[in-house]
């Protein structure tokens, strides 16, 4: 199929209105009752940015780029300026990205296609795209001052190569490439086998780790940090923001998860034991897939993760504990099992807002937070956040939910709710008294001994086996 | 008849002119002098029975202190008394030596008849010099009473000074007992935290030390709240230990700024001590024309001799003695006097030039304490407020910790210390400036707002420990965010609406504005 100009206007026309529309539908079907889902372009099928030989992406919360045909080449244009990016409601960056959002929209294409891609560069320093594994003429990689000359702002330079490889793959700056991608400038380049797929996809997610060190209170990530990130994000926002990966009973589902963050994260998924079936190294001979319910997804690394659509809700995470959490201090004292009685009202006495938390674990935050009246900084979301039919989810960062319903349309990605558990399907409460059962138990339990401390050992006697 | 018409009637003329000087004089004009620059003036009459203080009733402010101290202090006293050294002088100055009678019996030989002689004398130079003498005692009065008032003056602004050290000096105790109970409770936390296994020994001490130097240093404020108590009751003339109360506040200092250009000549128009200088000038000047004038004058005596031999009769008639200037024609007596014009003018422009140079001075001391004190009202207590305010956000978001919090409010309290004497300087500054200025200062007399008052940074916390169940069901706005954010100021005394800039500027912080929204640099 052939794209005219008149049909690509008439594309973005369409992707312009379609999100009110989808948006009021997640609204109404999902109750994250405080954290409303903000209304923005949410992710949609592409039918209308694809060539018809595959099963579009559908990247979280974010878009597929369209392109033009232009003489038998398929064309792009991407513009990298600064954006305003809302992480979830309630917090908002000054970032760095392309076309209006980080991620950069997904750009789509197909295994033997010619791509020529405008990059304009619209912000205050130069920049330049690296394509991220993919195979192109050397002077084609996009690595500064090696490859090419940078792109000073306000300038376009087009980038052209014939795709000789299908897979998950990933574009990014390689100019000042610290501080550009830490504001958040990356995006996904998915390139579709041109002999169809082994086995047919029915769904097509595709997520994009990363961090920021946007810090309480601030408006803006800061590039310089290593190690003690706020935000870990899929596809630039945190629980509850992130759209759930919607599927029919009995799917073929591939989420691709690439890594553009400085962390390695244990990607884990409930419910399935899927089939690693790719990597940035393209897809792998099916001798190869394997079996998984956590991968390791390494820093610049890409994963293909497939399998079969099993009903329920069911949590897709970070295993890093800490990267399910929103901002929180690293080097606070340690409130666990700590009595303020009679401390706390004195302290009350100088501030009056002061609470005592965390004795009895940190659970309570959440509902401190949501209640409203334990007020945080400016621009920062609580540590743990998310309501479910059931309680409190106290997750935050990189969680999302995989929810499958029976019979679902193929093209419906609407959130379809709170999954009804069948009778007899969940764990139901037997007894309210801790000694139910006398169960056997070792050791000594904590609350037992008064107050335990260790006698000095003479390490020097200690026999070693 | 033994005297003659004339001696009768010089005699009659020198007693009229020898009326005693009115009980008051002196003292009435010095008491006005003061009464007319700071408004209350030592009463003489009040003195009868000083050795009583009355223990005031009523918080002591700082006009009434220095109306005590004209009352009770000694040093008032011991100053009058100077006057009456004045008062003695011009007594004296204004009569002339007393007349001189004698009388000899002189028998010449046997059988004669003794002689007799009785004279009237009196000294002419005195009666001559009268007119002169009497206006170099009365201008040395005049001057006397400068000299005395500025002393009282003095003292009042030592009593002011004083005052402000000791409200202030209060206020700061106060506060260091909060920064100490602070430091306790952030103790006492820690103690907690070790208890429960979650903190080293060395963090343990480290808090336990920081709380036990908070308490010695509220200790020591409330030493030093004694001693200026008890130095601004000698200077009342109170006993320390009396149960007499201060004012609890500090006022604010006035939003106005003092110009040097205004003080100079009000200065100059007022100061005493100048006056005093001026009047011994003059007085010089008149004591060096009355020494050329007359110095050709030795002692002049006029008197009525009578002698008297047997029966032979009378022999009677006028006397004259004169001093001739041969040897001594006054020289020395107008040399002095001339030194001691030359000296007194010169110690008035020194006064001069003093004054001017000390006005500039004071007025610059009073802005810059008054900068500083607006500094901290405005800008550094609000913003400290402010990280309170703020560092309580981050601890609900487990952020940080609640011993940073305890550490932003102590350093929110040091704050507000430093703001109290920065108050007092700016008052004592002022007092200082008074006393410069020889009398009251432009706003003198304005209305006055306190001091944000120790509760504004140390809200009484009314709502109990938060029941921590029931989430969800009410929310109690007080509660959380409420710490100092909602009205830090509150509680304050009635005048307290000048103390919004400082609430304002707390609030301004809080902004509720997107960033994002006010261009590109943040």
């Amino acid at each position: 199929m052939k794209m005219t100009r008149r049909h690509w206007v008439q594309l973005m026309g369409a992707g312009a209105i379609a999100p009110l529309g989808v948006g009021a539908a997640r609204a109404l079907a999902q109750d994250h009752s405080k954290h409303a889902m903000p209304a923005e372009p949410p992710a949609r099928p592409s039918k209308e940015g694809h060539d018809g030989r595959y099963t579009p992406v559908r990247t979280l919360n974010g878009w597929t780029l369209p392109y033009r045909m232009v003489d038998g080449v398929k064309e792009y244009h991407l513009v990298a300026e600064e954006v305003v990016h809302e992480f979830a409601p309630g917090c908002v960056a000054k970032c760095w990205g392309y076309n209006g959002t980080t991620p950069g929209p997904t750009i789509e294409a197909v295994e033997g296609d010619r791509l020529r891609i405008y990059v304009t560069n619209r912000l205050p320093e130069h920049t330049n795209i690296h394509w991220h594994g993919i195979l192109l003429p050397s002077g084609m990689d996009g690595v500064g001052g090696v490859t090419q000359r940078n792109i000073q702002p306000g300038e376009t330079y087009a980038y052209e190569f014939t795709l000789k490889q299908s897979g998950t793959h990933k574009y990014h700056p390689h100019a000042d490439e610290m501080v550009q991608m830490a504001m958040g400038m990356m995006g996904m380049l998915i390139i579709h086998p041109k002999d169809g797929e082994p086995e047919r996809i029915d769904r097509d997610y595709a997520v994009l780790l990363h961090n920021w060190a946007l810090h309480p209170g601030t408006y803006r990530p800061d590039p310089s940090v290593m190690q003690d990130f706020d935000l870990w994000t899929f596809n630039s926002k945190v629980f509850p923001a992130i759209e759930p990966m919607v599927a029919a009973t009995g799917d073929r589902v591939r989420v691709r998860v690439a890594n553009l963050s400085m962390w390695n994260h244990p990607i884990h998924m409930h419910g399935v034991q899927f089939l690693v079936t790719g990597s940035d190294g393209g897809r792998w001979p099916k001798s190869l897939w394997r079996p998984e319910v956590t991968e390791i997804v390494g820093v610049g690394q890409t994963r293909d993760m497939e399998f079969v659509a099993v009903p329920g809700d069911w949590a897709f995470h970070c295993h890093m504990s800490h990267h399910t959490m929103n901002a929180m201090g690293h080097e606070i004292p340690n409130t666990m099992g700590v009595d303020q009685k009679g401390v706390e009202e004195e302290i009350r006495k100088i501030l009056p807002g002061y609470m005592a938390m965390g004795k009895d674990g940190m659970a309570e935050h959440q509902d401190h937070t949501d209640s409203g009246h334990m007020r945080g900084p400016e621009n920062t979301l609580p540590m743990m956040m998310g309501k479910g039919p059931f309680g409190n989810i106290e997750m935050g960062g990189m969680f999302t939910l995989i929810k499958v319903r029976d019979g679902l349309p193929a093209d419906d990605y609407r959130d379809p709710g709170w999954f009804n558990h069948p009778p007899g399907t969940q764990p139901k409460r037997v007894s309210s008294d801790p000694n139910f059962g006398n169960p056997v138990r070792r050791g000594l339990p904590a609350d037992a001994s008064p107050k335990f401390e260790t006698k000095p050992v003479d390490h020097s006697k200690m026999k070693h086996s | 008849m033994f005297f003659s018409r004339p001696a009768t009637m010089a005699a009659a003329l020198v007693l009229a002119g020898c009326a005693s000087l009115p009980r008051e004089r002196g003292y009435a004009e010095t008491s006005a002098l003061v009464a007319q620059r700071i408004g209350v003036a030592p009463d003489s009459a009040s003195w009868a029975t000083p050795d009583q203080p009355e223990i005031p009733t009523e918080p002591l402010s700082a006009e009434r202190a220095i109306a005590l101290a004209y009352v009770y202090n000694p040093r008032v006293r011991e100053t009058y008394a100077r006057l009456g050294l004045g008062r003695a002088e011009l007594e004296d100055a204004r009569r002339i030596a007393n007349p001189t009678f004698e009388f000899a019996r002189q028998r010449a030989g046997d059988g004669e008849h003794p002689k007799i002689t009785r004279s009237l004398s009196i000294g002419f130079t005195d009666l001559l010099l009268l007119p002169a003498r009497k206006r170099f005692a009365q201008t040395e009065l005049v001057r006397l009473q400068d000299e005395v008032a500025a002393e009282l003056l003095a003292l009042s602004v030592e009593v002011e000074s004083a005052w402000y050290s000791a409200v202030s000096a209060r206020q700061v105790a106060d506060m260091r007992e909060m920064v100490a109970t602070a430091a306790e409770s952030s103790a006492e936390l820690a103690q907690r935290f070790f208890d429960a296994g979650n903190i080293n020994r060395l963090q343990l001490e480290l808090e336990r030390a920081a709380a036990v130097q908070a308490r010695i240093a509220a200790t020591r404020a409330i030493a030093e709240s004694l001693k200026t108590r008890s130095e601004l009751a000698a200077l009342v003339g109170l006993a320390a230990e009396a149960s007499w109360t201060l004012d609890r506040q500090l006022p604010a200092p006035p939003a106005t700024v003092v110009a040097a250009a205004d003080l100079t000549p009000r200065a100059l128009e007022q100061r005493l001590d100048l006056r005093a200088a001026q009047h011994a000038v003059a007085q010089r000047e008149d004591v060096l024309g009355v020494a050329r004038r007359w110095r050709w004058l030795g002692t002049v005596e006029v008197g009525y001799e009578q002698e008297r031999q047997g029966h032979e009769g009378v022999s009677q008639g006028p006397t004259l003695s004169l001093a001739l200037p041969i040897f001594n024609q006054g020289q020395g007596a107008t040399a002095k006097a001339r030194a001691e014009l030359i000296q007194a003018r010169a110690e008035l422009d020194a006064m001069l030039l003093r004054v001017q140079n000390e006005a500039l001075l004071g007025v610059q001391k009073l802005n810059v304490a008054r900068e500083v004190a607006e500094q901290y009202r405005t800008a550094l207590v609000p913003s400290r407020e402010a990280i309170v305010a703020r560092t309580q956000e981050h601890v609900n978001f487990m952020l940080v910790g609640v011993f940073e919090l305890l550490l932003a409010k102590r350093e929110e309290y040091d704050a507000y210390q430093e703001y109290l004497e920065a108050v007092r300087d700016y008052w004592v500054a002022r007092a200082e400036l008074r006393g410069i200025v020889g009398g009251a200062l432009p706003e003198d007399g304005m209305d006055l707002t306190p001091t944000i008052g120790v509760e504004a940074i140390a809200p009484q916390a009314s709502a109990p420990a938060m029941d921590h169940s029931g989430h969800g069901d009410t929310i109690d706005p007080q509660a959380g965010h409420g710490t100092s954010a909602e009205d830090p100021h509150a509680g304050h005394a009635p005048k307290a609406p000048q103390q919004s800039p400082a609430k304002a500027a707390t609030k301004d912080t809080q902004g509720e504005h997107s960033h994002l929204e006010h261009g590109d640099e943040r």
